[in-house]
């Protein structure tokens, strides 16, 4: 089989393309997470005993493509918000997002405060969260958040946080 | 000048050995290898020594990870020395023995202008163990590297994640977000079969199966 010359510029262009677009999807900027959890990918990579060029690419775009779509951000943002301003424990916040550009896949995920405490820390509010793709591919993770010292809003109970301790 | 590049030419032999056998020497490697004798192997100021010795040969290309790892690392000059990685090992343990989350545990050296840290962040009670997420903090002159870490007191099964360390008692595993750090947990496909304790999430997590459904499928 004859590729013509066009084809193959073609196709080279948008492996060119598709490799700067990962180069700089590790330079975005990562303010619109709330959590850890929203930054990691809802997908299984492949598993090979010999991975070569091709194996590694496909995982990257397989990491890339089963992220958390903008507005699914946005609506788990929400959630984490809205559970944060209610004052009571154990009420389940949840949401769904629809992506139909492509693959049709199903994004939700749920919320529920499970802890508040008062201590060094100051006010500090527990929470489970779970991020899940076509109800299969789970994420589940606890994270805490504490009300900051002039009481306006509530910070992400990590490192930089622990560190100021 | 041409005396010195004829003597490295006729020498190069002599020189590269020399050079093979001082530089491990200076080497993390070795700065590690005798904390771990002194019992201060804690995983926040050792990680790099413990990922590498941790490494076993598949016979596959992944080796080559390894191998850029390992090689990379015996070259690299020693963050702490041992008398620093020992004061910063007890810091963690004290900080995990005492009954007081949120404490902020520290120490620091003016002379060698270093410093750490260790803070616990969670405490987490089941059957048969304790485990504890922890934060560590270490610093040297404006450098400065944080770890986060979950150690557990208790029974070590075969199920739970690989034991990173052992020392005084505790046994240090990474750290997991969803809590499964040091628990017997065999994780697959995004379910938790946790065999010898009850599901945190699954009992503090409960949904409305008849009126939402949805939720529970």
């Amino acid at each position: 089989m004859v590729i013509p010359i066009g084809l193959i510029g073609i196709m080279l262009s948008r492996f060119v393309f598709f490799l700067i677009l990962l180069f700089f999807s590790h330079c975005s900027s990562t303010s619109n997470h709330f959590t850890p959890l929203t930054h990691r990918s809802l997908t299984n990579i492949i598993e090979v005993d010999n991975p070569v060029l091709a194996t590694v690419l496909i995982n990257k775009y397989l990491l890339y493509s089963n992220k958390l779509p903008e507005k699914a951000l946005k609506k788990h943002n929400a959630a984490i918000h809205t559970a944060l301003m209610d004052v009571r424990n154990g009420v389940t916040f949840y949401w769904q997002h629809k992506k139909t550009k492509g693959v049709d896949k199903l994004f939700s995920g749920k919320i529920k405060i499970v802890n508040t405490s008062r201590d060094s820390r100051g006010v500090c509010r527990t929470w489970l969260e779970e991020i899940s793709r076509d109800n299969r591919y789970i994420l589940t993770a606890v994270t805490t958040a504490c009300l900051s010292k002039d009481k306006k809003k509530y910070v992400l109970a990590d490192e930089f946080f622990y560190d100021q301790l | 000048m041409f005396w010195l590049m004829n003597f490295f030419m006729t020498n190069y032999k002599i020189l590269l050995l020399f050079f093979l056998i001082l530089t491990p020497s200076c080497a993390d490697w070795r700065v590690a290898m005798k904390a771990k004798k002194h019992g201060c192997n804690v995983p926040s100021t050792n990680y790099a020594f413990l990922e590498i010795a941790g490494i076993e040969p598949t016979g596959t290309t992944k080796d080559f990870t390894g191998y850029y790892k390992y090689f990379t690392y015996i070259f690299k000059k020693p963050f702490f020395d041992v008398e620093d990685r020992c004061r910063h090992s007890r810091i963690v343990v004290h900080a995990l023995n005492e009954n007081n989350d949120f404490k902020v545990f520290k120490w620091s050296n003016k002379n060698k202008k270093t410093s750490g840290k260790a803070v616990v962040t969670m405490t987490r009670e089941y059957g048969r163990k304790i485990c504890k997420d922890y934060y560590s903090f270490i610093s040297k002159e404006t450098k400065g590297y944080v770890y986060q870490g979950t150690a557990c007191l208790g029974p070590h099964s075969s199920l739970s994640q690989k034991a990173i360390a052992f020392n005084d008692h505790w046994i240090f595993y990474p750290y997991k977000t969803n809590q499964s750090g040091g628990r017997p947990i065999l994780e697959s496909w995004g379910t938790l079969n946790d065999i010898d304790h009850p599901d945190i999430r699954k009992s503090k997590y409960k949904f409305h199966c008849t009126r939402t459904p949805w939720r529970c499928r």
